[in-house]
């Protein structure tokens, strides 16, 4: 070798390719051209690698080592490399090197058994080859035979104690066949040899996870941070723990540090995009997630946490553009269709949205997800048939898993003290707090204890509401539903009120565990039946569901006396002000209500009375109408049904001091059906507008009717669709009584049963007292 | 054979690409979002990655002080900036560390370098103007000020401080209306909203505190202390139903706040606990402190001069013990006669801080009075309860705790509101028990004491009318 090759290995060895070249800027023999040949082909760059290799050969340099170099670049650049190989491996018959690199040749094409012979090939050769013993295990891990690549990964790790890999791919076998301590040992040992690694941290951690280590993990994290604390892969490791304890909020702050530190790992960009979303910080989490996306646009699952972040942000119509895309590329599968469904419904288009999830149960029968979805959309559509909405929520609630022993029965004193357990992630500012919480402070604490199984503890004055009345919090983020179940069983709750439903956050799960001897399902889309049949009770009233409506409940019917809500009017509502028609000279109807509600036969229905009351005008206030193009489509569906798009006022989101402030423009409003206002009524009513229903059937479709009722206002409920049109009119034509109703409508409310804390608390405490002896007399 | 091969056979991750500088921006800005924003847990990694990235950078070291502050840790942090010649920033730093730490002197000193090498600096005036306000410097601090709101009228820290001053200087109006200039130019500052509405209440004018309550609300402010106050003063001018639906609107803010609960149990919303909450009691009588004497001089509280009269002609009897003895008005009350010493005890630290002042007590603690009577092993031939039991529903529970401490033959004088009538007691919607005489009588039989005088006395004046009362005298019989 000449001085100058012998000085570039050096610097080759040394990793700095650009001072190896520098060296060889002037070949002189075929030396020189092997050694430039390396160079390249260390770097990368196959095409000079082969040209240098080759003059090498043709300069007479017929080295093995130089003619596998000239086959390796060779064969990144054509089948005839491997060919090269092959006859490499024919000439050296006890040469384990081609092998090898025939192996990795078929390995990086995806040809996994002809790579595991020629590994096989190299471990005949040299039994202690570390590369052949990680390679063939590793493609043995790939092939669900764990247990066979251990032997394999624990020789290669007594060879070569310092090679990280083999001791990362030896926890991956150990934690395979669910060797989870050991495991972590093995990621222990790979992770002191590269501490960079964001990968092995990541699942290092999870290995701790799984042995039951985490806190320990954590705490040696933390004490490792202390020392290194820019260490990358330890923040994310760190994050993602933090995450899955559900600190979701502590974790963000851990990989937004990491972020800062490590740019352009996607897998750090995605950690803390997935940990923003899991701490409800969805404004922040979508510029992260598009960064992950950046990063990893290969993988669809980021794109899908994209579009569903974009749907909890209201950006409906770039959801629904995102995952057509990525539908169109991955095709159908069932997380991008449920979440497509969520963008449609959230756009007004339910008939499509229900198409889609018919769609997706059909594909994935034996998932709960595209039931649930399905179920959810059937709510908002017109004429929803019974049955398949009766159907889809059974298959939902058949399909959650039933993995603890059944529940023992204990002490059933019918009139002893109750343990009451309140579900819900939404313990919050949210209409489950809005329509709850002064039921649940107003039960007689002789007779009731409470204790809460919700979000992690914040400011939220509702939660704080909660904590108050509660003796006991109990944080259940990211826990699994049969855990939740565990914690309620080790808590010895008599009577467990789920408020999640179907939503995204519920925990019907939970309930599908038997945690308590009674379950009740109440506020929290409480739109229909759950269909779970371990939920014994449907709190409700005369009003929501009236005698005859039993068939379509698979729960029994827990009616209270009054209303099935109690309202906690918003200390944030401005005064009454007078009807704005008197000043207005023309009336406002209005809705509130987001589009989703809002149907091909509401329009037409209001499209009617807007044509039959002149130069009325109506208001529509939902956060879809931030999007000029969702707006636009609305106008143009009024326009279909003869209405001038001038008469239409559509606003978008605001502050909720906004939105109540925005009731002073509104006159009437008119609910929209299927799916009625809830909290939407309650306000309304509370800034003195009263509400025009037309109750379905559906529990979703009988909320404003319940709450009308109960302040006094049954003649706002309609018999049908003429007689709603007819109040609607009959209304508009009297602005005097309107006014009248408007200037008193705050005081009603509030001496009403659905104001009226301490009436509700006695009436709740007697509906669970009843539903408590029933399960005692059973 | 072993042969020198051009790359290794294993895949190896990639490195991952840190920037330091770039991840030393990024990071320091966190690192000021989570310190202003009080988050000190967020704050320190932060901090660690920045000092191991940067360690000599200033700014870093600004923030590690203002994190150190953060955390009670003032002192610290003036160790750690030392006392060399700073850059304007790190000065206004200095400054605010040293008004922490109580060192307005030192805090002028750093606000006036930094105004000298920044004369623009609207912040360093500013924070010059609180300084000198706390030295007395009024007249150089109001300038101060002035320039500072002038400089940036937007900024409601300043306008708060100016107010603050004027109130020092003993210029309450001026206060009130520099306050109410504020929140015209900075209507969404909550602060403001309160201090004016203090301010009020602290001037006895309940109506204006209620009007500027009710603009808050009106003007979307949702804020558990502005309806709070509201509700007081919607009492205090006897409209006790709209007093409620105030109350009712800060407990749904504020469930947990001991203030809050219990007034909305004295406007009959919620059950009531049989006692106020120590914290209730320590809340308003802290906040109460300074102005305690003048205001209840001029609500003609009267107890003291009763027990004057009572004891006068005693011969001499000690030590003292003085429960619920505020700022010392009993204890002062008593001078020159030959009683003593005088051991108090108040759950306020402000009250007893003003006791402390008037030099009259031996002894100060700090306690709820159920509890230092609990844990107290000493007897007293004399124990003062004046003006305290109106913080207790059911008597019984207090006094049997106060009898084992009363000497043989010893006394306790008290006073109570006279619910009058029948019955035991209730609590009243200022957020004050009243008692009959006949659970007087009960609770002071169940503690064994015997009631030698039970008479009515007004307590003081309320709205110009006399509150009706009962001045009680009990004894210990000898053992």
């Amino acid at each position: 070798m000449t001085a100058a090759a012998r000085v570039a290995m050096e610097w080759l060895s040394r990793q700095d390719t650009g001072a190896a070249l520098a060296v060889l800027e002037r070949p002189i023999d075929s030396e020189d051209h092997a050694a430039l040949g390396m160079i390249h082909l260390a770097a990368g760059r196959w095409d000079p690698a082969r040209s240098h290799l080759a003059q090498a050969c043709a300069l007479g340099d017929a080295q093995p080592v130089t003619l596998i170099n000239l086959a390796l670049a060779e064969d990144r650049l054509s089948p005839a490399g491997r060919e090269q190989l092959r006859a490499l491996a024919r000439a050296h018959p006890f040469w384990d090197e081609p092998p090898l690199r025939l192996a990795e040749s078929f390995r990086r094409a995806g040809e996994a058994e002809a790579a595991m012979a020629q590994y096989r090939r190299v471990l005949d050769l040299n039994p202690d080859r570390p590369e052949a013993l990680v390679g063939l295990a590793v493609l043995l891990l790939g092939a669900g035979e764990p247990a066979r690549a251990q032997p394999l990964l624990l020789r290669c790790c007594g060879l070569r104690p310092d090679d990280a890999e083999a001791w990362d791919a030896l926890g991956i076998a150990l934690s395979a066949t669910g060797d989870a301590a050991l495991a972590e040992s093995a990621f222990g040992k790979a992770q002191a040899l590269r501490p960079h690694s964001v990968s092995i941290a990541l699942r290092r951690a999870g290995a701790a996870f799984a042995a039951g280590s985490q806190d320990g993990e954590l705490a040696r994290l933390e004490q490792a941070l202390a020392a290194d604390p820019v260490n990358p892969a330890l923040l994310t490791a760190r994050g993602v723990m933090l995450d899955r304890k559900g600190r979701a909020a502590e974790a963000a702050e851990a990989l937004e540090i990491a972020a800062e530190l490590a740019p352009d790992a996607p897998v750090v960009a995605a950690a803390l995009a997935i940990a923003l979303l899991h701490a409800g910080a969805f404004a922040a989490a979508i510029p992260a997630l598009r960064r992950a996306v950046a990063l990893a646009p290969q993988d669809p699952n980021l794109r899908n946490d994209l579009a569903a972040a974009l749907n909890r942000v209201h950006r409906y119509r770039e959801a629904r553009e995102l995952l057509q895309t990525l539908i169109a590329e991955h095709g159908e599968q069932p997380p991008f269709l449920c979440n497509l469904v969520n963008a449609l419904v959230s756009l007004g288009e339910q008939a499509a949205g229900v198409a889609l999830a018919r769609r997706a149960a059909l594909l994935a029968p034996a998932q709960s997800l595209p039931w649930r979805t399905l179920a959810n959309a059937l709510v908002y559509q017109d004429g929803t048939a019974s049955a398949e909405l009766t159907h889809a929520t059974r298959q939902a609630a058949a399909l959650l898993p039933r993995t603890l022993p059944p529940l023992p029965r204990g002490a059933m004193d019918p009139e002893r003290k109750l343990r009451v357990g309140i579900l819900s992630a939404a313990l919050r500012t949210h209409p489950v707090g809005w329509l709850t919480v002064a039921g649940f402070e107003a039960l007689d604490r002789a007779q009731f204890e409470l204790v809460c199984f919700g979000q992690p503890p914040s400011e939220d004055s509702f939660q704080r509401r909660f904590q108050a009345a509660a003796s006991g919090w109990h944080s259940v983020t990211r826990m699994s539903a049969s855990e939740i179940a565990a914690l309620v069983r080790r808590e010895r709750i008599d009577v467990l009120i789920e408020l999640g439903g179907w939503g995204e956050q519920g925990m019907l799960g939970v309930c599908a565990e038997r945690a308590a001897p009674v379950q009740i399902k109440w506020v929290g889309m409480q739109s229909a039946s759950t269909g779970v049949a371990e939920i014994d009770w449907m709190l409700t009233d005369r009003r929501e569901t009236p005698d005859g409506f039993e068939p379509l409940y698979r729960e029994r019917l827990l009616r209270l006396s009054d209303g099935y809500a109690c309202y906690s009017p918003s200390p944030l509502a401005p005064d009454v002000a007078p009807l704005p028609a008197l000043a207005n000279g023309f009336i406002t109807f209005g809705c509130f209500n987001n589009l989703a509600k809002i149907t091909p036969e509401t329009i037409a229905c209001w499209a009617a009375i807007l044509r039959a009351v002149p130069d009325s005008r109506l208001l529509l206030k939902a956060h879809q109408f931030n999007d000029k193009a969702t707006a636009a489509a609305l106008c143009r569906a009024f326009a279909d049904h003869g209405v001038d798009p001038l008469r239409l006022i559509l606003r978008g989101s605001s502050t909720h001091r906004g939105q109540l402030l925005q009731h002073l423009d509104v006159d009437v409003m008119l609910d929209p059906f299927p799916y009625s206002g809830g909290l939407t009524t309650c306000e309304a009513l509370w800034m003195g507008v009263p509400v025009v229903t037309l109750p379905g059937q559906t529990f979703a479709a009988r909320h404003s009717a319940s709450h009308l009722c109960n302040t006094g206002l049954e003649q706002f409920v309609a018999a049908d669709m003429a007689d709603y049109q007819a109040i609607a009119r009959r209304w508009a034509a009297d602005p005097t009584g309107l006014a009248a109703l408007r200037a008193g409508l705050r005081g009603q409310m509030r001496a009403s049963p659905l104001c009226d804390a301490r009436r509700f608390g006695a009436s709740l405490g007697a509906a669970l007292r009843h539903a408590w002896r029933q399960a005692c007399a059973a | 054979m072993n042969a020198p091969l051009a790359y290794p056979p294993a895949r190896a991750e990639p490195p991952l690409s840190t920037s330091g500088s770039t991840a030393r921006d990024g990071l320091l800005r966190r690192l000021a979002a989570a310190v202003r924003e009080r988050r000190a847990s967020a704050a320190r990694p932060l901090l660690a990655a920045l000092q191991h990235l940067a360690p000599s950078d200033p700014a870093v070291l600004e923030w590690q002080a203002r994190l150190l502050a953060l955390e009670d840790r003032a002192a610290e942090a003036l160790d750690l900036l030392g006392h060399a010649a700073l850059s304007p920033s790190l000065l206004l730093c200095r400054g605010e560390l040293r008004l922490q730490v109580q060192n307005p002197a030192g805090a002028a000193a750093d606000f006036a370098d930094a105004v000298l090498a920044g004369p623009a600096s609207v912040e360093a005036r500013a924070l010059l103007g609180m300084a000198l306000s706390q030295l007395g410097c009024t007249a150089d601090a109001l300038a101060c000020l002035r320039d500072a709101v002038a400089g940036a009228p937007g900024h409601a820290a300043y306008w708060q401080a100016l107010a603050q001053a004027l109130h020092t200087a003993g210029d309450a109006e001026a206060a009130a209306a520099t306050l109410s200039n504020a929140i015209a130019r900075c209507p969404a500052d909550l602060g403001l909203r309160r201090s004016a509405i203090m301010l009020a209440m602290q001037r006895r004018d309940h109506a204006g505190a209620a009007a500027l309550a009710e603009l808050a609300r009106r003007a979307g402010v949702a804020d558990a202390c502005v309806l709070g106050l509201l509700g007081h003063a919607l009492s205090s001018l006897g409209r006790h139903a709209d007093a409620a639906l105030a109350y009712a609107d800060a407990r749904m803010l504020a469930p947990e706040d001991p203030y809050v609960r219990h007034l909305a149990a004295a406007a009959g919303l919620s059950p009531d606990a049989g006692q106020a909450a120590p914290e209730y009691v320590e809340v308003v009588f802290d906040g109460y402190a300074p102005r305690f004497d003048a205001h209840i001089g001029s609500l003609g509280y009267r107890i003291p001069g009763v027990l004057r009269a009572e004891l006068a002609a005693w011969d001499g009897a000690g030590p003292v013990l003085d429960l619920g003895c505020g700022t010392g008005l009993a204890a002062a009350a008593l001078a020159g006669l030959p009683l003593g010493p005088f051991i108090g005890v108040d759950l306020s630290s402000g009250m007893l801080a003003r006791a402390a002042g008037g030099r009259r007590y031996a002894e100060l603690h700090h306690a709820e009075i159920g509890a230092f009577l609990t844990r107290e092993t000493r007897s007293f031939p004399l124990i003062l309860a004046a003006d305290v039991l109106p913080y207790f529903g059911d008597l019984a529970p207090l006094l049997r705790l106060a009898a084992p401490r009363l000497a043989p033959c010893g006394t306790m004088l008290a006073s109570v509101e006279d619910l009058g009538g029948e019955g035991t007691w209730r609590l009243g919607r200022l957020g004050r028990y009243q008692h009959t005489a006949t659970h007087v009588r009960d609770a002071a039989g169940q503690a064994g004491l015997h009631v030698a005088v039970l008479r009515p006395e007004a307590v003081r004046q309320e709205g110009n009318a006399p509150v009706p009362g009962l001045f009680v005298v009990l004894r210990k019989e000898a053992s």
